[in-house]
């Protein structure tokens, strides 16, 4: 095999081949990808855009279930008392200084008694594990009251 | 993401001391309550034993390093050996706080008082670690 490569032989000839039409093709292949490539970009977002919404959907819901269940704890010995509606004169500015005109407002006011609380029902309030926390503290608490108290 | 879920994070935080500071205060009414201090020594006392608290709070066994009722049982004898010198370390460190703190609770309650409220807290200590062991007995049956 003649391994030696003539330049001299080969003269003017182009040495690769166009394929027919690919000059009139290029613009529309050209254009099709450049379409394809701006849907898929368009899916992308649409997918990112859903993907945030449902995490914030997430979030929120998991926030709300977690601020029900607290107000489901909150202790029964804390009275919500009523609003009280008091009935205070308004002098209407407008008619203040033709006659003296008096309205009534209903003025609510959300008064919260609560009775102080006690150990044993803050007690019943605690999970088993932070009752066995508390547990833990308490006997480092009475480890060393044995140790100081006689 | 932290933004997303900075609504659940603040819930949870805030739970918890919010908790503590209830205790805190259910335990300064039963311990006042029974020392019979007046109104103006109780309200100057409160501060103190609040400070006093969370400063012990700080020396208590981390979450972490708790160790749960059942592992509790099968401890080798160097995980006992640690655990025990562990304890040690944390009694020597609330003495020094009771120590710290007793000029500050001499400024309310006379030495015979404060003596009083160390026993009267111990009752409670006690009282308080028999109902829970109680109710945890109670599950487990």
């Amino acid at each position: 095999m003649n391994s030696e490569f003539d330049f001299e032989k080969i003269g003017k000839q182009m040495p690769y081949k166009v394929p027919a039409g690919f000059f009139d093709e290029i613009t529309n292949s050209t254009l099709e990808k450049a379409k394809e490539r701006e849907r898929k970009s368009k899916i992308r977002r649409i997918y990112t855009i859903v993907s945030v919404a449902a995490s914030f959907l997430i979030v929120v819901s998991f926030a709300i279930v977690l601020n029900v269940q607290r107000q489901k704890h909150q202790p029964d010995n804390v009275v919500m008392v009523e609003p009280v509606k008091t009935e205070k004169p308004v002098v209407d500015s407008v008619f203040a200084n033709a006659a003296e005109v008096v309205k009534t407002e209903n003025e609510a006011e959300m008064p919260v008694t609560a009775k102080p609380e006690t150990l044993d029902n803050l007690l019943a309030e605690m999970t088993d594990e932070e009752l066995d926390q508390l547990a833990d503290d308490l006997n480092d608490e009475l480890f060393v009251d044995e140790l100081t108290n006689d | 993401m932290v933004i997303l879920l900075a609504p659940v994070l603040l819930t949870a935080q805030n739970q918890r001391p919010a908790f503590r500071e209830r205790l805190l205060n259910a335990r300064f009414n039963e311990i006042s309550t029974r020392m019979q201090l007046d109104a103006a020594k109780a309200e100057k006392l409160k501060p103190i034993y609040f400070r006093y608290e969370k400063e012990k709070a700080s020396v208590f066994i981390v979450d972490e390093e708790r160790i749960s009722k059942k592992d509790r049982e099968n401890l080798s004898p160097e995980q006992e050996e640690k655990l025990y010198i562990s304890r040690l370390e944390r009694a020597k460190k609330l003495i020094e706080i009771r120590e710290k703190f007793y000029p500050e609770f001499r400024t309310v309650l006379s030495p015979k008082e404060i003596v009083q409220f160390n026993r009267i807290e111990m009752e409670l200590n006690r009282r308080m670690a028999q109902k829970i062991r109680k109710r945890l007995n109670e599950k487990e049956e």
